[in-house]
């Protein structure tokens, strides 16, 4: 995972994970949000989820919410007020993408 | 039924994932695994699928941590060892990252590798996606395969050394040992290194790897069957006259789902499931559930990627 920071842009992945969080989420039910959400675009390896979660709670854009589930070892994650600031950069940023794209390659009549 | 078998994979990532696909693609799935062995038992052919995940880099805690993650997901892992020998251990591991670096048993070491195991849902199975985590994952595997190969060559070196000097044929054939199986280890490490060049080039303009191994499938450029059956054929209600296989993908390297229907159009199959299908350069009919012939597959030439017929 890297964080591009001089563009503030997120990789696919990391945004991803961060919106899967809006509402407290485990690792599957994340897989299961992206894939879904994606229309089966993103499949995430079940290697790179977990290197991708455990990066996002160390620099605190997500972090570990209640216990985990009694008899299980699921842990569940939320969206902390620092990650959901890096979400809406991200959409920023994807916004002014997507009109520059329209303008140039067309297809959004505006 | 239940079977064992003695086995020891040199290349111990993409040689060993590849041949337990081959077993489960032949009905066979894997219940337990020793140092050198692995039993298996008999389930639906192309019923399971595996990936050999390596963690030798990571502390026992953390490979752990990692393990269970992998089972709250919904699979079932097995630890498996590269490092050979049965007694108390410490060894150092260069490639490791922090705590990773010393390995003993008991503990992290013979547990250099997990197996995932995850029911066929006719998805693709990669545990990584994201190319820079893929191509940091394959340097560290890279770097393992070369410091096990140059640690075999360094004794070989030392062997051969001491033949020279005391002019033994013991030692020399020891020497020649030792070189043979830095080589073996040589071999993936290079593959390795292939593969590493490969991902750098698709890095440098993408972020998340297509979902498919491009490099697994041969195209079946054509489908045919009989149109006399009134019947939709559908990939689960197909039997081939050999044994069966599961994931076939459609058009634009789309996954066909269980129970969708064909259509006449391109088809891709995986290679490792295409030696469950037919033997090289031979064809086999496909029939479905009750046995009604509804069209043939293959020739395949699975070394090179020739198109087959379905």
């Amino acid at each position: 995972m890297r964080e591009h920071i001089a563009g503030g842009a997120l990789t696919e992945t990391t945004f991803l994970v961060l919106l899967s969080t809006y509402t407290p989420n485990h690792g599957y039910g994340i897989m299961q949000f992206i894939e879904r959400e994606t229309h089966g675009r993103v499949l995430l390896g079940a290697g790179t989820l977990y290197g991708a979660i455990n990066t996002l709670v160390k620099k605190k854009w997500i972090a570990p919410f209640g216990d985990a589930e009694p008899g299980s070892n699921k842990k569940t994650y939320v969206i902390t007020d620092l990650g959901k600031q890096m979400a809406e950069k991200e959409l920023n940023r994807l916004r002014e993408l997507y009109g520059l794209a329209s303008r140039i390659i067309g297809g959004e009549p505006k | 039924m239940k079977k064992r078998v003695f086995r020891y994979f040199f290349d111990f990532t993409d040689g060993q994932e590849k041949w337990l696909n081959e077993m489960a693609a032949k009905g066979w799935r894997l219940v337990k695994c020793g140092q050198l062995t692995y039993d298996f038992e008999r389930c639906e052919p192309g019923e399971y699928e595996y990936a050999v995940e390596f963690v030798a880099d990571k502390s026992y805690a953390k490979s752990r941590d990692y393990k269970a993650f992998l089972e709250s997901m919904g699979y079932k892992t097995f630890y498996k060892n590269v490092y050979v020998g049965i007694f108390f251990g410490i060894k150092w591991r260069p490639w490791g990252e922090g705590a990773g670096q010393i390995a003993t048993a008991p503990g992290s070491l013979r547990k250099e590798l997990i197996i995932v195991e995850k029911k066929n849902d006719g998805k693709s199975f990669e545990l990584h996606t994201d190319l820079t985590d893929l191509l940091t994952l394959y340097r560290k595997i890279r770097m393992a395969y070369f410091w096990y190969a140059g640690g075999m060559f360094a004794f070989a070196l030392l062997l051969l050394f001491y033949a020279v000097r005391t002019n033994s044929l013991y030692m020399a054939l020891g020497a020649a040992l030792f070189g043979a199986l830095g080589f073996l280890w040589l071999i993936p490490g290079l593959k390795t290194s292939q593969k590493v060049r490969k991902l750098k080039e698709e890095a440098e303009t993408n972020e998340i790897r297509s979902a498919i191994r491009k490099e697994k499938s041969i195209e079946i450029d054509r489908l045919i069957w009989h149109s006399h059956s009134s019947r939709i054929p559908c990939i689960r209600d197909m039997v081939c006259s050999r044994r069966a296989a599961r994931p076939l993908l459609g058009p634009g390297n789309d996954r066909i789902r269980l129970g969708q229907p064909l259509e006449r159009k391109v088809y891709r199959i995986e290679r490792s499931q295409a030696a469950a299908f037919v033997p090289e350069g031979r064809h086999s009919s496909i029939y479905d559930r009750n046995h009604y012939k509804i069209g043939r597959i293959g020739p395949f030439h699975h070394g090179s990627g020739r198109n087959g017929v379905l």
